[in-house]
C-alpha cells in the first residue's frame, strides 16, 4: 500500500491547522465579545451624546444672551467681542451637511439647530441696527428674539423630556437585553472552549491511535501472534510510513518464522524416519537370527532320525541306545541354545554329539578330530551354532564324489586376543570365484533369499563383527581340501543391538 | 474518531451556534431600537405638518396619511401644534424643513401671517381641510364645505317630511368645518329652500367629547316639534345620538351624522341615524404630502384638491 502524500495528509500540517482552527476560534470569540460590549457602550453614549450636545447648545445660548443684552443696553465694546466669540463658538457647534434623521426627535433637533442659526442671525442684524441706531427695529428684533429664544428653549426641554421618556424606555430593555447578551455570551465561550478543545483532542486521537494499534499489535506479535491484522492507514503519511514499515517487518518475521519451523519439522521428520529405519533394521537382523537357527532343525532333525531308523534294523537296542542318547543331548543343545551368544564349551559339547552321531553314520570313510583345550572352553564365547553348521556344510559338499578317505578337523585355539576355531576337511575344495561370492557381506534388508549352512554362518559372523572383516576366511583350492577359520577379537563385544 | 468526541463536537458546535445567534439576535435588536449607524438612505425632505392640538382622531387619520405619503416619496414629516397666537407656526419659517403642511386653527389672522412669513422665505405651503383666504391663495387639500351642506341637505330630503327644524352641530374638534360655517349653511339652504321652516341654527361643541350632551339638551329647550340635527364630528355624532336615545326622542330628532365609526354605522343600521357623512382624512394628510412633493420638485400645483363627501344612508 503505497502512502499517498500531499500537503493535507501531513501530520504536522494537520496538527497545525487544528491548533491553528482552534485558535482562530477563541480570537473570533473575544472578537465577538468586545464588539458586543462595545456596540453596548455606543448604545449608552449615544442616548446621552445626543442630549448633551443640545444642552451644551442651550448653556451657550444662554451665555450669549448675557453680553447680547448689555452690548444693546451699553454697546460695550467688550460685551460685543465677548457675544462675536460666543456666536462663532456656536455656529460651529451647530451640525451643518448631516444627513435628514428618520425620528421625530432628531428632526426637532434638527429644526432647533435651524432656528438657532435664524437666531443669532437676527442677533447679528440686531447689532447691525444698534450700531444704526435704529431703535424701533432693533427692539422688534429683541421681542423676536425673545420669542424664539423661547420656543428653542420650549423645544429642547420637550425634547429632553421625550427622550428621558425613550431612553427610560430603552433603559429597562437595555438592561434585560445586556444581562441576556452576557448570558448567552457566556455559554458562547463555554461552547466555544469546548469546541475548540475537543477539535485538538480529536487531532491528538488521530495521531494516537495508530500508536495504540502499534502497540498493541507488537504486544500480540510478542505473544506469537502473527496472525493479528495489518495496521490499517491513517491518511498522515509520516505516520503511515511507520505503519507500512511495520507491516512489512510483521510479514517478514511471520514468513522467516515459518521457515524455521518448517525445516524444524522435516529435521524431526527426517530423525523419526531415521529412528524408524534403525529399529526395523534391528528387528530384521532378529529375525534373521531366529530364522538361521531355526533353518538348522529340521535337515538335522531329518536325516539323524533316518539313520536311528536304520541302526534300529540292522543291530541290537545296545548301540541305538547310544546312538539315541547322543541324539538326544544334540536335540536337548539345540533347543535349549536360544540365545545369540553362548561360551565355546556349549559349541564343543554339542559339537562331541554331533560328531558321534556323524561316527555312526560315516564309520568307513569318515575321520573327525575334535581339537580343542580344555581351558579355553569356558573361558570365552562364541557365536552360537557356527561350528556345527560348518561340520555339517563338509559332511555335504566337501566329499561329493570322492574316493578317498575322508576327514573333518575342528580346531580352536588361540591367536593373540583372537580365538580361533578352524574346520578343515580334505574334500574337494572351492575355487576362487566360490569363496568370493560367500565371502561377501549380504545386506542387511535382503532376506529374501533362504541362507544355510556355510553361507548361513558366515553372515551371522559379519553381523555380529561389522568392523571386523577378518572374522572369518575361507582358505580352499578345488581338489586340495577347504579350512574354514573363524578368527573372534575376544576384546570386542558382539554386535547384537544397535 | 471516538463516538464521545463526535457527539461532544456536535453538541458543543451547535450549542456555540445557538449562544452566538441567540447573542447576536439580541444584540442586533438592541442596536435596531437604538441605531448608532447613520441609516442607509437619508431622507430628500422634511416636511412640517401644523395640526390643531386635539386628540381628535380626524387628525391623526391625517397625520397618518402624511407619514405614510412621506414613506412613499423618500421623505419624513415632523409634527407640530398649530397654537392659537400661531407662534409656533411662525418658527417655521426658520425651521430648515423643505415645505409646510398645516391644518390651520380657527383664528385665521395670526395663522395667515405665518403663513405669509413662510411665503416670503420662499417655502412651499400647502392648507390642509380649512382653506384661508388669499389675494394669492396657498395650495389646499381637503373637503368643499359647500358641497359637504348640499350633501347633508340631499340626505335629509331623502325622508319626505315638509317642514324642517335644522341645526348645525358645529365643533372645536373640527374646526376647519366651523371656520366655514357660512359655506355648509349656504349648501344647505341652497338645496332644502323653503323646506326650511326657520333659519338654519348654528350650535357648537369645544374639544370635549361630551360637550354634544349639552348641546342637545339646549337644542330640545329652544326647538319646538321635529327637528334635524346634522353634526360635523364623529365623536360629537355618537355622544349627541346617545341622548337622544336616552331621553328617547328617536324619532322626533333626525340626525345626520359625521364620520363612519363603528358606532355610527351601528346606530344607521337600527334607523337612529338617517345618514352619516365620511370624508377621508387618511387621503387629505397623503394628498397634502404629495402636493408639498410637487411643489419642491415642479415648482407648482393645482390650487385645490378635492378630498370627496361620501354619504352613507340607512336601508
Amino acid at each position: 500500500m503505497s502512502v499517498k502524500q500531499n500537503m493535507y495528509n501531513s501530520f504536522r500540517v494537520q496538527m497545525l491547522l487544528n491548533v491553528l482552527g482552534a485558535l482562530i476560534l477563541l480570537v473570533v470569540s473575544a472578537a465577538y465579545l468586545l464588539y458586543s460590549t462595545t456596540r453596548m457602550q455606543d448604545v449608552i453614549n449615544k442616548s446621552f451624546e445626543q442630549q448633551r450636545y443640545i444642552r451644551e447648545t442651550q448653556e451657550s445660548l444662554d451665555e450669549f444672551r448675557k453680553p447680547f443684552q448689555e452690548y444693546l443696553s451699553s454697546k460695550s465694546s467688550k460685551a460685543l467681542s465677548e457675544l462675536l466669540m460666543v456666536s462663532q463658538r456656536i455656529r460651529s457647534s451647530i451640525p451643518t451637511g448631516q444627513p435628514i434623521p428618520t425620528d421625530q426627535e432628531g428632526l426637532r433637533e434638527r429644526e432647533i439647530y435651524s432656528l438657532v442659526g435664524s437666531w443669532l442671525d437676527f442677533a447679528d442684524l440686531a447689532i447691525e441696527e444698534k450700531r444704526g441706531m435704529d431703535i424701533e427695529r432693533y427692539t422688534k428684533r429683541y421681542a423676536e428674539m425673545q420669542a424664539m429664544y423661547e420656543y428653542i428653549n420650549r423645544e429642547i426641554t420637550s425634547i429632553s423630556s421625550m427622550r428621558f421618556s425613550a431612553q427610560l424606555e430603552n433603559y429597562e430593555v437595555f438592561i434585560a437585553t445586556s444581562k441576556n447578551i452576557q448570558v448567552w455570551n457566556l455559554m458562547f465561550i463555554v461552547s466555544i472552549s469546548l469546541f475548540s478543545l475537543l477539535l485538538i483532542l480529536t487531532a491528538v486521537d488521530k495521531i494516537n491511535k495508530p500508536m495504540v494499534n502499534l502497540s498493541e499489535t507488537a504486544s500480540e506479535i510478542a505473544a506469537g501472534n502473527f496472525e493479528v491484522a495489518d495496521i490499517g492507514m491513517t491518511n498522515l503519511y509520516e505516520i503511515d510510513h511507520v505503519v507500512e514499515a511495520f507491516n512489512r517487518m510483521k510479514r517478514d518475521i511471520h514468513t522467516s518464522i515459518e521457515e524455521l519451523k518448517w525445516q524444524r519439522n522435516v529435521e524431526q521428520e527426517y530423525m523419526h524416519e531415521r529412528v524408524k529405519n534403525m529399529k526395523m533394521q534391528e528387528m530384521l537382523r532378529r529375525m534373521e537370527l531366529y530364522t538361521l537357527q531355526a533353518q538348522m532343525n529340521p535337515h538335522f532333525l531329518f536325516n539323524t532320525l533316518n539313520t536311528g531308523i536304520q541302526l534300529a534294523i540292522v543291530e541290537g537296542a545296545e548301540r541305538t541306545g547310544e546312538y539315541m542318547d547322543h541324539l538326544a543331548k544334540l536335540f536337548r543343545h539345540n533347543l535349549r541354545e536360544k540365545d545369540v551368544v553362548v561360551p565355546l564349551r556349549h559349541e564343543i559339547e554339542g559339537l562331541e554329539s554331533y560328531f558321534y552321531i556323524l561316527g555312526v553314520r560315516f564309520p568307513r570313510n569318515l575321520d573327525l578330530v575334535l581339537d580343542c583345550p580344555p581351558e579355553i572352553l569356558d573361558a570365552y564365547s562364541v557365536p552360537a551354532y557356527i561350528l556345527q553348521p560348518l561340520v555339517e556344510n563338509c559332511v555335504v559338499h566337501a566329499f561329493k564324489n570322492a574316493d578317498s578317505r575322508n576327514s573333518i578337523v575342528v580346531r580352536a585355539y588361540r591367536e593373540g586376543v583372537r580365538l580361533c576355531l578352524s574346520v578343515a576337511d580334505n574334500g574337494i575344495g572351492m575355487d576362487a570365484e566360490k569363496v568370493d561370492s560367500l565371502m561377501r557381506p549380504m545386506p542387511a534388508l535382503d532376506t529374501g533369499s533362504k541362507v544355510m549352512g556355510l553361507e548361513n554362518v558366515i553372515q551371522r559372523l559379519f553381523f555380529f563383527f561389522p568392523d571386523d572383516p577378518e572374522v572369518v576366511s575361507i582358505v580352499s583350492e578345488p581338489g586340495k581340501g577347504t579350512e574354514i577359520l573363524v578368527k573372534i577379537d575376544t576384546g570386542k563385544k558382539l554386535c547384537t543391538a544397535f | 474518531m471516538k463516538p464521545y468526541i463526535k457527539a461532544g463536537l456536535i453538541a458543543s458546535g451547535a450549542s456555540v451556534l445557538i449562544s452566538f445567534g441567540m447573542s447576536l439576535y439580541l444584540v442586533m435588536g438592541l442596536l435596531e431600537r437604538v441605531p448608532l449607524d447613520e441609516q442607509a438612505v437619508a431622507p430628500k425632505y422634511q416636511f412640517l405638518l401644523y395640526v390643531p392640538k386635539t386628540n381628535n382622531e380626524y387628525f391623526s387619520l391625517i397625520e397618518s396619511g402624511a407619514r405614510r405619503a412621506a414613506r412613499s416619496c423618500g421623505a419624513v414629516i415632523s409634527v407640530h401644534s398649530v397654537d392659537y397666537s400661531g407662534n409656533d407656526l411662525s418658527m417655521a419659517a426658520r425651521s430648515g424643513s423643505d415645505g409646510v403642511a398645516v391644518c390651520p386653527d380657527i383664528n385665521d389672522q395670526s395663522v395667515k401671517k405665518a403663513l405669509e412669513e413662510m411665503r416670503a422665505a420662499n417655502l412651499p405651503v400647502v392648507l390642509v381641510n380649512h382653506n384661508i383666504p388669499s389675494v394669492k391663495p396657498w395650495p389646499f387639500v381637503g373637503t368643499n364645505n359647500f358641497d359637504f351642506g348640499k350633501k347633508a341637505a340631499q340626505a335629509i330630503l331623502g325622508d319626505l317630511e315638509p317642514g324642517i327644524n335644522l341645526a348645525v352641530v358645529y365643533s372645536e374638534k373640527n374646526p376647519a368645518m366651523y371656520a366655514e360655517k357660512e359655506l355648509v349653511e349656504m349648501g344647505l339652504s341652497g338645496v332644502l329652500g323653503r323646506q326650511l321652516l326657520s333659519a338654519v341654527t348654528s350650535l357648537k361643541t369645544d374639544t370635549n367629547p361630551q360637550s354634544a350632551e349639552q348641546v342637545i339638551y339646549q337644542l330640545m329647550r329652544t326647538m319646538d316639534g321635529k327637528a334635524t340635527v346634522v353634526f360635523t364630528d364623529s365623536e360629537d355624532t355618537i355622544a349627541g345620538t346617545q341622548v337622544v336615545v336616552d331621553l328617547n326622542l328617536v324619532g322626533r330628532i333626525r340626525i345626520i351624522g359625521f364620520g363612519n365609526s363603528p358606532e355610527i354605522l351601528e346606530y344607521i343600521r337600527k334607523g337612529i341615524i338617517s345618514a352619516t357623512l365620511v370624508v377621508d382624512p387618511e387621503l387629505i394628510g397623503y394628498q397634502a404630502i404629495m402636493t408639498l412633493v410637487e411643489l419642491k420638485e415642479v415648482g407648482y400645483t393645482s390650487n385645490s384638491v378635492d378630498i370627496g363627501i361620501k354619504v352613507i344612508e340607512g336601508e
